[in-house]
């Protein structure tokens, strides 16, 4: 080991400063990039959680105002039915044999009997054609019987308070859930589609490099991975079910259930067996993965066709707005953000050196989300609403985990043809 | 790709353009975080937020000299910042800090000559460590420094005198340093009793 003078100290300072280098871990440029560019995937998430934040406020609303629409008519039911066989003449009122409970001003809430009531009445005027009668606001400073739309039962004995409350409730729930599902609509829909993917991934030598172990690319100057893959897109198709319900005359909530299939195809050549290697942005691990390998991206012993396949099921939550048009043929948008499990996966991975393709289960992303937009056009015939809708539906998490640097969005365009009916 | 293609690609925000800079200039700016730093973790946090400003501030990028400097200036102002925000650079404090310095041998592995002189470096209190490097090392006036670290210019000049003398003594323990024949006899004589 060499030793310095002192008169050599300035030097040797800046000589081993320069000669001593680190390599930073991977998180380091992950937070960098994250920071340089935030990821769309929680704008898209915020955005669900907004929509669905103002959707369930707005079947709250709607929920309020039609009970209260309920409340009004029944309050009629309790306002006071004037008898035909009322004397005035005699200043008597023969009340109707019932209960009526009144609300009540000035009194206290101690139950009222019928013939109670009609002995504090001065004459009244009785309308034989409406259903109340009026009555002075004032009679001698005595209380007031006030027959109001908004009938509380303050003058209604405890025990059958409480039962009016729950049989009410109970009419209530029920009478809205069965207004809620008139509106209902059930929508099956199903159409193909044309799969693809955009694919996103560096080439260069320095992210596939270890201390101890390193590969090397035969693309070093390929600026992506994408200028050395060639792949095309392929027909899919897609199946689901919806529920859409109303929020107001334009805008409309849409749920239910969705089959994807997605597939493109890869332009490549078959070889004999030969090992893949993925290196993955594993801190913990530097050893990369292995799977047997019989096709090549480049010069192989035939060409051959590698077909990438993805099955998928979702639950679509979205909105539609009609742009134009009535009821019976209108022009609507609508997007949704489509949380997916892919339940099956037969994909075939580019190794690191971007050599081989093989398939690396451990790699693929079992859950993702996707998110769709739609223009479509409405029409009613024979007795059935149709829905003609082209579609652009886009993979918003890589296919694979996050460890595998290269990343893949699939997308498909389609047509989706739906059958929409109200359900009763 | 040459630096020019690069440079071009972080002004459009490109991300594999500003992922290949990175990649080019992290390893020799980490080791300049390093010597600053009280640990690794820190000295990867003052290279990441000091990228992330190379970043945003590209198109104040002049081309009056070279890149590497350019970038080279804003770790350096990063670390100062970092340091600034957890210690107050004190000239008692560091005196006191240095009556107490001990050197952790088992910290200091006995791979490179080029570690253990970043490591005895690192071994010093922050203040004298901070001034060493960047009088000695970052090549900054005496003024520079005491303007960066809000301290007087004859503070930096007796912390950068102070902070070579205590490096001198742990490079000759290291025996990367020659010790001075008249010490070399003192300390066998030290080592004698």
């Amino acid at each position: 080991m060499k030793r310095y003078s002192k008169e050599e100290m300035d030097e040797l300072l800046k000589e081993k400063s320069d000669q001593y280098l680190l390599y930073p871990s991977d998180r380091v440029w992950k937070n960098i990039h994250k920071e340089l560019h935030p990821s769309n995937g929680w704008r898209y998430a915020s955005l669900t959680v907004l929509f669905l934040f103002i959707a369930s406020i707005s079947i709250q609303v709607k929920k309020n105002e039609l009970s209260k629409g309920i409340m009004n008519q029944k309050d009629s039911l309790y306002q006071f039915i004037s008898s035909p066989s009322s004397d005035l003449a005699n200043n008597t009122l023969r009340l109707p044999e019932l209960f009526i409970p009144v609300q009540v001003s000035g009194l206290s809430k101690d139950p009222l009997s019928i013939q109670q009531l009609s002995d504090r009445i001065s004459p009244a005027i009785i309308n034989e054609r409406s259903s109340a009668f009026e009555l002075p606001q004032q009679i001698a400073g005595r209380p007031t019987l006030i027959p109001t739309p908004e009938v509380s039962l303050t003058a209604a004995t405890p025990k059958e308070e409480k039962k009016h409350s729950l049989s009410e409730t109970i009419d209530l729930v029920v009478t809205t859930a069965k207004k809620i599902s008139k509106d209902i609509k059930w929508q099956v829909y199903g159409g193909p589609s044309l799969g693809y993917r955009r694919l996103e991934g560096q080439a260069t030598r320095n992210i596939y490099q270890y201390a101890v172990y390193s590969l090397s690319t035969n693309a070093v100057f390929a600026r992506d991975v994408k200028d050395v893959v060639n792949h095309k897109p392929a027909l899919g198709f897609e199946l689901g079910t919806a529920m859409i319900y109303p929020l107001s005359k334009r805008l409309s909530i849409r749920t239910g259930i969705q089959a994807n299939y997605n597939q493109y195809q890869i332009k490549a050549f078959s070889s004999i067996p030969e090992i893949a290697t993925y290196a993955v942005n594993n801190s913990s691990s530097r050893t990369p993965l292995s799977a047997v390998s019989m096709y090549r991206n480049n010069e192989g012993l035939s060409p051959a066709t590698i077909q990438n396949e993805h099955y998928m099921l979702s639950i679509p939550i979205g909105l539609d707005y009609r742009l134009s048009g009535n009821e019976k043929f209108n022009f609507s948008v609508g997007s949704s953000i489509q949380p997916t499990y892919v339940f099956a996966n037969y994909s075939y991975l580019l190794s690191s050196n971007l050599q081989n393709y093989a398939k690396e289960p451990s790699l693929n992303r079992n859950w993702n989300i996707n998110g769709a937009v739609e223009a479509s056009v409405n029409f009613e015939h024979k007795g059935y609403r149709w829905s003609i809708a082209p579609q652009f539906r886009y993979q918003l998490l890589s296919s694979f985990k996050d460890k595998y640097p290269v990343k893949e969005n699939l997308m498909d365009m389609g047509i989706k043809i739906g059958i929409i009916k109200t359900i009763n | 790709m040459t630096e020019e293609v690069l440079l071009q690609g972080c002004l459009k925000n490109d991300a594999y353009a500003q992922q290949e800079l990175y990649y080019k200039y992290s390893p020799k700016m980490l080791s300049v975080c390093y010597r600053y730093a009280k640990s690794r973790e820190d000295a990867e946090d003052m290279l990441q937020e000091g990228f992330i400003k190379v970043f945003m501030q590209i198109d104040k990028y002049e081309s009056r000299g070279s890149l590497e400097g350019w970038i080279l200036r804003i770790i350096v102002h990063t670390c100062i910042n970092h340091l600034k925000k957890n210690k107050k650079f004190n000239e008692h404090v560091d005196l006191a800090y240095a009556g107490d310095l001990l050197i952790k041998e088992d910290n200091i592995p006995a791979i490179m000559q080029a570690k253990q002189v970043i490591e005895c470096i690192r071994s010093l209190p922050i203040g004298y460590r901070t001034v060493l490097n960047l009088y000695a090392i970052e090549g900054y006036s005496h003024k520079e420094i005491g303007f960066m670290l809000e301290i007087e210019e004859s503070t930096s000049r007796s912390q950068f005198t102070r902070a070579k003398n205590m490096l001198e003594e742990l490079l000759v323990k290291k025996n990367i340093l020659q010790p001075k024949k008249e010490s070399s006899k003192w300390l066998s004589t030290v080592k004698a009793h």
